[in-house]
């Protein structure tokens, strides 16, 4: 009977090994990403893609932010849209546009309109290679100083936001507040309003 | 209209092989020959129609018909023919139908080559292969498959990946499924032993050749791998440790195992459990394979269709094959002692030995390869184990079992067979003398970097060509030399050649980057590269700078590189394709770098020596295996087992 037994042996082995695979397909592979949360967004001059004004990455901050890298070819970029639109009443939406055609992109907000405040044309990719951008569709957000809280890479969906992004928006919003209450209150509604001129 | 034809016919055959997979085992438990015999129509019937539904997608790719998606997203129209139909496996649905395909004509050929083997055992084995082909084919179906359509369809295909791109391409993952795959025949044949309960040589006998054939295949299918990794991705290595490498390199120290345990179990008996055990596990290791691939589980260079969802469902899928497999050998392995005696130094007992350190070998791998994923999902924290690691386990062990190799002339059964003094000194005094002698030669150059795991390889190596060739000098020797003996030897010489270029790669191998132009020559170790001038290249899918560089040495030139970088309109990819001399001795590798003026590049240099050597080796382990198939021979001639002498035994299983 001792042998019998022994011959389960393989077959708990192996089960256990699956599981433990299990456990890794749930992972999400680029959750060595951590290692880049709390740096802070590289200064950088662009074109706005929409009126083709010059932007400086700059002048994104001032209050907590969501920096969405997006391109026209992108399909999971297209499935994303309608979230972002949603987002875009609810915090300041900001869109990097990643190695694209700048007529394509236009076309394409045109078209399925436009969630974000300004858009950062991207087309060589320089800005998104500071960042450490994997592919698109990727979504930062930052706090008022521009430090990095959280980044997802792939499509954004409603659950991933209320989970990873919206606690942290909250936290970061209340920050902000206690920090604008403490500063010089001259300095704080000049950068909302360069802010917002952006807008088309 | 083609792909609707194609999905139905991989419905129908998905269909016909599940009734494969039940009809026999009805017709065990009835003693009913009819539903036994229909098996073997049934599986050359799902081989013709997966076939077809292969040259169907093929004729969607030829017909340039982007309202199929799979067509759309892998070919454009300016393809060159050959790569459209290499497009056909190059993206993940495709690739899963030809592992159907490739499942279903494996089956089909143990149902032509059976006519000597016991009917009873062949049923089996069809309806497990049929239930496999089911299962994958159902997959391929639900979860990806090739002939979905969209509208409207796009009026350009998105192009093949430019990597895949490539001649090696069109053949690598043919061979390398064909290899993995065949392992389901043997894993077959270890499910009907065991639920038949006849562990004995015969079926070992019978299960030999499959095994056989798909090493070969799968042999094939890495080499060519790492030969196109050498020269498509420009990275100048021919092996980086990747877990797809790996993944492919797992079933095939296995299969080497499975192999030689297979042997001894034919002709002596012994090992059983080994068998068994290693037919269940290569082929989960090929399935293993697939799923790494397909699943990004690991993120790896080679992993082009990443999708977790199809990846959770392969390993469902694995899960439950193995899951049935073990229990059922839990429950049915033979535990009876085996009666034959041998000591360590037998046929027996070197083999064992081997399989053992190939076993070991494999779990080592295994574990460099999954472990960084096990140990972010216990949390860890992240890590990732590199070529270090797989280097200081894998090379020793890989010299170990050289060493146990140079025992191959004397290998008998029972006991090793005598030798002379002399014969037992001459070879390892060649290796040792000859593997100093090219350690010296590169310490002449002034350049020896070389390590002490460098210089044991090359004397191992040596040890072994000199222990497989020296015997053959005697004159009685190449009169008992049949081709299974010739085969066996010049697999093992392959292993010898292989490692030979390996070490001379590994520890000699000469780099250096420079910015070459006109007049600006760059000087390494005794070649000197000179620029020579580019000029553009229109192909027929891309537009490429062509630079041509003359090699000179001593004065003299010895060789014309052609180095290119292409660009690729459609995907707006750029790749650099290496220029490469090849020789005998030594591979002149050059990869364009950065333009650093009008006419000047940044280029990296190489000079490896022997690099060809590790593909030659492989080419001799192929050529080996296929000598030793073709030996066998009398397996597949047509001498059918008399029918009738079955039918009381199937009735007595019946019962």
């Amino acid at each position: 009977m001792r042998s019998r037994l022994r011959l389960f042996l393989p077959l708990l082995l192996t089960l256990g090994l699956g599981a433990l695979l299990w456990l890794g397909l749930g992972n999400n592979p680029y959750s060595q990403d951590e290692a880049t949360l709390g740096r802070t967004l590289p200064a950088w001059q662009s074109n706005n893609l929409l009126d083709g004004s010059p932007i400086q990455t700059a002048s994104l901050k001032g209050e907590p932010f969501v920096l969405n890298v997006w391109a026209s070819w992108c399909a999971n970029c297209r499935a994303e849209h309608p979230l972002l639109s949603e987002l875009a009443g609810t915090v300041p939406l900001y869109g990097l546009n990643y190695r694209d055609k700048g007529d394509a992109a236009r076309a394409w907000l045109i078209q399925a309109g436009n969630p974000y405040r300004a858009v950062l044309a991207d087309p060589d990719g320089k800005l998104a290679l500071e960042l450490g951008v994997y592919g698109t569709p990727e979504t930062y957000l930052f706090d008022a100083d521009g430090a990095l809280l959280a980044r997802h890479t792939g499509e954004l969906t409603k659950g991933i936001w209320q989970r990873q992004f919206a606690p942290l928006l909250d936290k970061a919003r209340a920050d902000a507040q206690i920090k604008a209450a403490t500063m010089a209150p001259a300095i704080a509604p000049s950068i909302a309003t360069s802010a917002r001129e952006t807008q088309p | 209209m083609l792909a609707e034809l194609g999905y139905l016919s991989l419905l129908l055959a998905a269909a016909l092989s599940l009734l494969q997979g039940t009809l026999p085992w009805l017709g065990l438990r009835l003693a009913s020959p009819t539903l036994l015999r229909c098996a073997k129509p049934l599986a050359l019937i799902n081989a013709i129609l997966l076939l077809t539904a292969l040259l169907l997608l093929a004729s969607c790719f030829g017909q340039d018909d982007f309202t199929t998606s799979y067509v759309a997203q892998h070919a454009n129209s300016a393809l060159p023919l050959g790569f459209k139909l290499a497009a056909v496996w190059g993206g993940h649905e495709g690739s899963m139908l030809f592992f159907v395909f490739a499942l279903g004509l494996w089956g089909a050929l143990v149902a032509l080559c059976s006519r000597r083997v016991d009917p009873l055992i062949t049923a089996r084995v069809l309806a497990i292969m049929g239930l496999i082909v089911g299962l994958f084919g159902l997959y391929t179906l639900i979860f990806s498959s090739p002939f979905d359509r969209q509208f409207p369809g796009p009026l350009e295909g998105r192009d093949l990946n430019p990597m895949l791109q490539d001649i090696g391409l069109i053949i690598h993952p043919p061979l390398l499924y064909l290899g993995y795959v065949g392992f389901a025949v043997n894993f077959a044949f270890a499910m009907a032993a065991l639920h038949s309960g006849r562990l004995d040589g015969a079926v070992a006998h019978w299960s030999r050749p499959w095994a056989l054939g798909s090493w070969v295949f799968l042999t094939a299918g890495i080499v060519l791998g790492s030969w196109w990794a050498y020269y498509e991705l420009g990275w100048g290595g021919w092996w980086f440790w990747d877990p797809v490498e790996n993944a492919s390199l797992l079933p095939w120290l296995l299969g080497t195992a499975l192999l030689h345990a297979l042997v001894v179990c034919e002709k002596r008996g012994v090992y059983g459990h080994a068998v068994l055990l290693l037919s269940i596990f290569t082929f989960s290791l090929s399935l293993l394979g697939t799923f790494v691939v397909r699943s990004g589980v690991l993120t790896s260079v080679h992993a082009f269709a990443v999708d977790p969802s199809r990846g959770l469902t392969l390993l469902l899928l694995l899960g439950l094959l193995l899951t049935c497999a073990l229990t059922l050998f839990a429950l049915r392995a033979d535990i009876r002692a085996p009666y034959a005696r041998f000591g360590l130094l037998s046929k027996e007992g070197q083999l064992g030995a081997a399989i053992l350190l190939l076993c070991v070998a494999c779990a080592s791998v295994l574990l460099g390869t999954f472990y960084p994923m096990v140990f972010q999902s216990l949390h860890l924290g992240s890590l990732s184990v590199g070529a270090p690691y797989f280097n200081t386990i894998f090379v020793p062990l890989a010299l170990c079992l050289m060493a146990l190799m140079t025992q191959l002339p004397r290998l008998r059964w029972q006991a090793l067979a005598p030798h002379s003094r002399l014969n037992a000194l001459l070879p390892p005094l060649f290796g040792l003398l000859g593997g100093g002698l090219i350690s010296l030669a590169y310490l002449e150059q002034g350049s020896f970097v070389g390590s002490w795991i460098g210089i044991l390889a090359n004397m191992v190596s040596l040890w072994l060509i000199a222990s497989l060739l020296l015997p053959l000098l005697q004159p009685t020797s190449l009169r008992e030399l049949t081709l299974n003996r010739l085969g066996s030897l010049l697999a093992h010489l392959g292993v010898a050649v292989c490692a030979l270029g390996i070490a001379q790669v590994s520890d000699h191998s000469q780099e250096g980057g420079a910015v070459l132009a006109a007049g600006q020559p760059y000087q390494l170790g005794a070649f000197e590269f000179r620029y020579e001038g580019r000029e553009p290249i229109i192909g027929p899918n891309y537009t490429a700078e062509r630079i041509t560089l003359s090699v000179h040495k001593e004065d003299k030139e010895i060789a014309r590189l052609t180095p290119e970088r292409r660009h690729y309109s459609v995907r707006t990819m750029n790749m650099n394709e290496p220029g490469i001399a090849w020789g005998m001795l030594g591979d002149l590798y050059v990869v364009l770098g950065e333009k650093m003026g009008p006419d000047a590049y940044a280029m990296r240099l190489h000079y490896k020596p022997l690099a060809r050597w590790i593909w030659l080796g492989g080419l001799l382990m192929m050529a080996g295996g296929t000598l030793r198939l073709l030996a066998r021979r009398p397996l597949l001639a047509s001498r059918p087992v008399e029918v009738g002498t079955s039918h009381p035994r199937l009735e007595q299983e019946a019962l």
